[in-house]
């Protein structure tokens, strides 16, 4: 099963800001705990993708995919 | 809003004339020190202290709004800019004054990671493999093909054994040497490569996924590369999947030495 490229930006969108983001030691007194989003898998996703349907995608994180299939 | 935090979203070498609004519409202002720049708005002490925080990004209904809200702000900064340290979601300060602090007392290295990001976005690739890869083009499939065509019927019998062994064999090493070759190829276009760790149990897991970091003036070559290794792992057997361009997530927080 492939996800939708929605589904796909929207992973990748939580992906980059919880997992890969600068994280600054020390100052900030609160932080995020690892919450690892790829681990958690795609069913969150799948099955919160509902509740964004009308708001905005992010606008210049083209896609990429769509002449791919 | 009741009570409020401070929510940082990217630091900055100067601050941008830009208007800006952040999480939950408020607007983004600018704390400075050292020379830097913090891009930081007012969020609800009731959904960002600590506790409430970490229970709230599990729920996505909560997070992607937010998230969306987040990455806006950093896209408009990073396309306004010519270098951004965007920082992870969810970093909270008490207030402005430690901010400040954080600033003054990380001066040296935020400035090395503007530079080591400056001119340069960050993109996703991953190549998922979705069938067989064709093996029947192989050198060795080709020449125990060749072996068996010219047997006599009963060494052909074992040596057509042996071919679907061998074709077994050669689909496992192309598939490993896929992730080699793909980040081979996106060094030769990009100005640093980091070969992401793949989770074990991930529903859907690719062969490689990597973060590139490509020079935004070069960003035609860069897609030139793209196209052609799309050309190398086709469709329908593979699928290579790009997003970007992005704020530089990851390599802003590289550590030098760790690359």
């Amino acid at each position: 099963m492939t996800p939708s490229d929605e589904e796909l930006t929207l992973l990748e969108l939580t992906d980059r800001l919880l997992n890969r983001g600068v994280v600054l030691a020390g100052e900030a007194v609160i932080s995020v705990a690892g919450v690892d989003l790829i681990y958690l898998g795609l069913n969150v996703v799948l099955t919160s993708v509902e509740n964004l349907r009308n708001r905005r995608e992010p606008s210049a994180i083209r896609d990429h995919n769509a002449a791919a299939g | 809003m009741s009570r409020t935090l401070v929510y940082l979203y990217a630091i900055l070498g100067q601050p941008l004339d830009l208007n800006l609004a952040g999480i939950a519409e408020q607007p983004v202002r600018w704390v400075q020190a050292s020379n830097l720049a913090a891009a930081v708005s007012d969020v609800p002490e009731e959904d960002f202290e600590e506790e409430p925080l970490n229970a709230n990004v599990r729920n996505m209904a909560w997070l992607g709004p937010r998230a969306i809200a987040h990455q806006d702000v950093n896209e408009r900064l990073f396309e306004s800019s010519d270098a951004i340290v965007p920082l992870a979601f969810g970093t909270v300060f008490r207030d402005d004054a430690r901010v400040r602090d954080l600033l003054t007392r990380e001066a040296s290295r935020l400035r090395d990671q503007l530079a080591r990001v400056r001119g340069c976005a960050e993109w996703v690739v991953a190549l998922h493999q979705l069938g067989e890869p064709n093996v029947q083009a192989t050198p060795a499939v080709k020449a125990l093909k060749t072996q068996i065509e010219a047997s006599a019927p009963g060494r052909a019998h074992l040596l057509r054994r042996q071919l679907a062994t061998l074709e077994r064999d050669e689909a496992r090493r192309i598939q490993s040497e896929a992730a080699t070759l793909l980040l081979d190829a996106l060094r030769s276009a990009a100005v640093d490569v980091f070969n992401e760790p793949l989770p074990a149990d991930a529903v859907e897991r690719p062969l490689v996924r990597a973060s590139v970091l490509a020079r935004r003036d070069a960003e035609a070559e860069f897609m030139n590369q793209i196209d052609r290794l799309r050309q190398q792992w086709p469709e329908p057997t593979y699928r290579l999947l790009l997003t970007g361009p992005w704020p530089p997530y990851r390599f802003a927080g590289l550590q030098r030495d760790a690359v």
